[in-house]
């Protein structure tokens, strides 16, 4: 090996031909990841709250587990059983027959979100206004601009989408001006919730 | 991007009016659909489902953002980057290439040689960001994040270099041999545990010399004790 100037080696990323998912088999392990996972996503439930979600995830792992103890499992498989778990849990609320946001009135629904009555009825509006209008849209520029929407780049919903980049930026950024051009034709001009 | 695309993004992403639907895919199949882990036909049913679904995009955002802070997906490739640096980085060529110089390595180290003194790695430190603009953060006690590097710099070029790592209380142990391009497994936070402050150092080895030895630097691994 000749002479150089610099040596550096980097910590693996997945996709990386070096990358080798780390595996995680103690209750304590699998517990601090779900727990991670389950606070970031529901930073403002309370702590009890939490807990019992945390607790439901260690107990679906439990039963899944075939032999004794909690098992072995990729920290992304852990991440998914908690995203899983948090979800059915907004889903449940979501259908449970207490009052729902759908049933509360606009002056309920703006003292939830700190704003004046008149200003939750306009932006709930224009929220109803982009989902009729992204609905509207062809197809792939749909596709293409809800990844967008959602924050990912254009590389990224490339990816996704199993499309050429190029592809892919000409539908993004056609379908923002249909979108535009759709909430301008009802008479929405800004989308501030 | 346009204060308009901002207000567009923050509209789609508020409001969670009404019940999710009976054809609302489970959260796992999102989870798998954002990570690749599922048929390109299925992942792109889901997607549209999300435009029409503020349940199920909200559990798309919520799958996106702890799945990126946990770098469970690879960062997305660079569009920019010039036809030749997308065929040098094709993962086809990637292994013949690294193949090729394990040769050349190889050849260079049984060809005839003169043994001369080694003199110790220097400037081992941490290295932030790639390209024309590295920056070398503080040699001791950098978090090594993803995209950070290890790194120093060897006055004599040995053939080739070894890292230690070991923990504080010399408990643990990992000799790493280092042949470029190398990435640091796993092992290493497997070892030491996540958040773990470690030590290390770079041996310089070549041959019949004896291995040089860098100054010992910190480095704390990433993720929470």
């Amino acid at each position: 090996m000749g002479r150089r100037d610099a040596v550096s080696v980097s910590l693996p990323v997945p996709g990386h031909a070096g990358y080798r998912p780390l595996t995680i088999d103690t209750l304590d392990q699998v517990r601090t990841v779900l727990k991670r996972a389950i606070d970031r996503l529901c930073s403002r439930w309370t702590p009890d709250a939490r807990e019992d979600l945390v607790q439901n995830a260690l107990l679906k792992l439990h039963q899944r587990a075939s032999g004794e103890g909690i098992g072995t499992y990729q920290a992304s498989y852990l991440y998914r059983v908690a995203h899983s778990i948090v979800i059915d849990e907004i889903r449940k609320q979501s259908r449970s027959p207490v009052t729902t946001s759908a049933e509360l009135s606009p002056e309920q629904l703006a003292a939830e979100h700190d704003q004046r009555p008149e200003q939750w009825t306009a932006a709930a509006d224009a929220r109803d206004a982009l989902r009729d209008c992204l609905r509207s849209l062809v197809e792939t520029r749909r596709a293409a601009l809800v990844l967008y929407l959602q924050g990912h780049s254009v590389p990224d919903a490339a990816r996704l989408l199993g499309w050429p980049a190029k592809r892919t930026e000409n539908c993004v950024y056609r379908g923002l001006a249909d979108l535009r051009a759709c909430l301008e034709g009802k008479g929405i001009d800004h989308v501030l919730v | 991007m346009s204060w308009y695309e901002q207000e567009l993004k923050a509209a789609f992403a508020a409001g969670l009016e009404g019940p999710p639907g009976p054809d609302c895919p489970a959260p796992e199949v999102i989870w798998d659909a954002l990570n690749l882990a599922l048929p390109p036909r299925q992942r792109y049913r889901v997607i549209l489902h999300t435009a029409a679904c503020p349940h199920c995009a909200q559990a798309w955002q919520a799958a996106k953002m702890i799945a990126d802070e946990a770098g469970l997906r690879p960062p997305a490739p660079d569009p920019a980057a010039p036809w030749w640096q997308r065929w040098l980085r094709a993962p086809v060529l990637v292994p013949a290439l690294a193949g090729s110089a394990a040769l050349l390595v190889a050849l260079v180290w049984l060809g005839p040689r003169e043994p001369g003194p080694l003199a110790p790695p220097v400037d081992s430190g941490v290295m932030r960001g790639h390209g024309d603009a590295p920056q070398l953060l503080t040699a001791d006690g950098a978090v090594l994040a993803p995209g950070a590097t290890l790194s120093w710099r060897d006055p004599t070029g040995a053939s080739h270099h070894k890292i230690v790592l070991y923990s504080p209380d010399g408990e643990r142990r990992l000799e790493l041999p280092v042949s470029e391009p190398m990435v640091l497994d796993a092992e290493v936070v497997e070892t030491f545990g996540p958040g773990a402050t470690v030590l290390w150092y770079v041996v310089a080895i070549d041959g019949p010399n004896p291995g040089a030895e860098s100054e010992v630097r910190t480095i704390t691994l990433p993720g929470e004790p």
